[in-house]
């Protein structure tokens, strides 16, 4: 690097920030070949989860190690990568401060720092919640799924308390809720065990719905009611008594429970949270993003996008797969022209799993909700596909 | 009236085959295959149809976990290659001259370098072993 190479910097080595670096390589490519510009990466790992995937760990679907690859090998050669995390945001001083001690300057920096499962912010959560974000989570919730021989299974969903911030990954409950039935049939313990799905009051925009997008919620009570699933609106969480097994709603009502599934409270990274930059609620860290152009507001070089930023829109992969292009191309346009020339829509695009076999393909944006559309086998084996090949294709910025 | 009639005349009327745009798009469809079924033209693309539903039946997700691996696999070997090989190149376009033998002998010392030797040598040695008279 020589004084005059502009130094692009990526911030977290998960889907969006992996994604991001290989386009910016392509983007910038005769640049980089003049030595006008570097890409850096920098992450806390030296592997690459597929973290969505933790979801089938929990059903005994998938062995954690094939969700792993090591993160070098998805990244193009071009690319400068550090295993060494971001201890602090120095944005004055266009610079990150590593836990190496090591300090990096940049030009432009692209935040994509996903965020954090934190049961912790429930009183009881964490010691008697179970969830599938995470691979050790998910095998504890595995071995509970698969040794359960009749009880009830209470499934709940916690957003953040930002308004208009969605939890992780918006489908994911659903998803998990129709897995868990099959699973349950699957192993012929089903007519024994109880599943009751809840949704808290307030979900984004809606109130007392059963899902944060209004077309899906109207049709889950055909759903549920056609499997036997119980459903609760209305159902916040504020407390779990994890010795009684009862789980406790913020609109004074109880449920008693042998497992609690939980989507958990989350939060961004300590190093974002404690960047000065974010203006959410309770501590959770979310940057204040442009919704059209992912720039952080506060800093006009930095870009934000993925779990990181404080938009409604799904803190999912699918949603870092369209934002990247932008993130890209933003930044290629102010460093050629001056100026920002991509608009983000809103818009994510994914595969549900509606079940084990069935999947049904949905996309939405900022002005369109999720048109729901029948579960079909072939659209389970996209997703299957996705999971098993293309998710790797992705990340290398392949599609 | 019959009971069949009666059920052609609720699926006319309670469905989308009540709305005339839909009738004419039908008739379209009809005017335009009707050629291809009269002439046997047509059979190729149902016979094909129910290979490509038969295959759908049968994929299951141990035969979809195998094509994806070896998919993956390819694809993986395919893009670092490539990427080696794009880059190595502009490397050597940007070079003013070639290197001198003694740079080129110079350049063992580098630790990337011996490592990919390695493992030139090492996939010889394993191709070796696999071609070897047992």
């Amino acid at each position: 690097m020589t004084s005059s190479t502009k130094r692009i910097i990526v911030v977290g080595g998960g889907i969006g920030g992996t994604m991001t670096a290989n386009n910016l390589v392509a983007k910038f490519y005769p640049e980089i070949l003049k030595g006008e510009i570097e890409i850096m990466m920098l992450s806390n790992s030296p592997n690459h989860i597929y973290k969505p995937a933790n979801m089938y760990v929990a059903f005994n679907a998938y062995h954690p190690h094939e969700l792993v690859r090591k993160q070098r090998s998805l990244l193009r050669p071009e690319i400068i990568f550090h295993v060494d995390g971001v201890e602090s945001f120095e944005f004055e001083q266009n610079r990150v401060l590593c836990e190496s001690g090591k300090r990096y300057d940049y030009e432009y920096m692209v935040i994509s720092t996903g965020c954090i499962p934190a049961p912790e912010r429930i009183e009881g959560l964490k010691e008697a919640g179970d969830h599938f974000y995470q691979t050790k989570a998910a095998q504890q919730l595995a071995h509970k799924l698969r040794t359960i021989e009749e009880g009830r299974i209470f499934i709940t969903v916690n957003f953040p308390k930002t308004p208009n911030v969605p939890h992780q990954c918006g489908i994911a409950p659903i998803e998990t809720t129709l897995m868990l039935d099959e699973y349950l049939r699957k192993r012929g313990v089903r007519d024994r065990v109880e599943i009751i799905y809840s949704y808290p009051t307030a979900s984004q925009l809606l109130r007392n719905c059963l899902f944060l997008q209004k077309p899906t919620c109207d049709v889950l009570p055909t759903i549920f009611d056609s499997k036997n699933i119980k459903y609760q609106r209305g159902f916040t969480l504020d407390k779990v008594d994890p010795e009684a097994k009862i789980a406790y709603s913020e609109e004074g009502k109880s449920q008693e429970f042998d497992i609690l599934m939980a989507t958990p409270p989350i939060r961004a990274v300590d190093a974002v949270i404690n960047s000065g930059k974010s203006q959410a609620q309770n501590n959770e860290g979310w940057l204040p993003t442009d919704f059209e152009t992912l720039k952080m507001y506060g800093a006009d070089n930095v870009y934000v996008m993925g779990d990181t930023v404080d938009l409604p829109v799904s803190k999912a992969g699918g949603t870092c797969h369209n934002q990247s292009p932008v993130v890209v191309e933003n930044i290629a346009s102010e460093i050629r022209r001056g100026y920002t020339s991509a608009i983000y829509d809103g818009k994510v695009q994914a595969i549900a799993q509606m079940g084990l076999e069935a999947g049904m393909p949905l996309w939405y944006d900022y002005k369109h909700d999720v048109q729901v559309a029948p579960p079909t086998k072939l659209g389970g084996l996209m997703r299957k596909t996705f999971n098993r090949g293309i998710y790797w294709a992705v990340a290398r910025g392949i599609v | 009236m019959s009971e069949e009639i009666q059920n052609v005349e609720k699926l006319m009327s309670d469905t989308v085959l009540n709305d005339p745009a839909t009738i004419d798009g039908i008739k379209n469809l009809i005017d335009k295959a009707t050629p291809l079924v009269q002439a046997g033209r047509f059979n190729n693309i149902i016979d094909l149809l129910s290979i490509i539903s038969d295959n759908i039946e049968f994929l299951d997700e141990a035969a979809l976990e195998k094509t994806t691996k070896v998919g993956e696999e390819i694809l993986a070997l395919g893009w670092t290659a490539g990427n080696a090989v794009r880059m190595a190149n502009a490397q050597t376009e940007a070079l003013e001259k070639p290197p001198g033998l003694f740079q080129l002998i110079g350049s063992l010392n580098d630790p990337d370098v011996r490592r990919s030797l390695h493992f030139f040598i090492g996939t010889m040695r394993i191709i070796g072993r696999q071609m070897k008279n047992d």
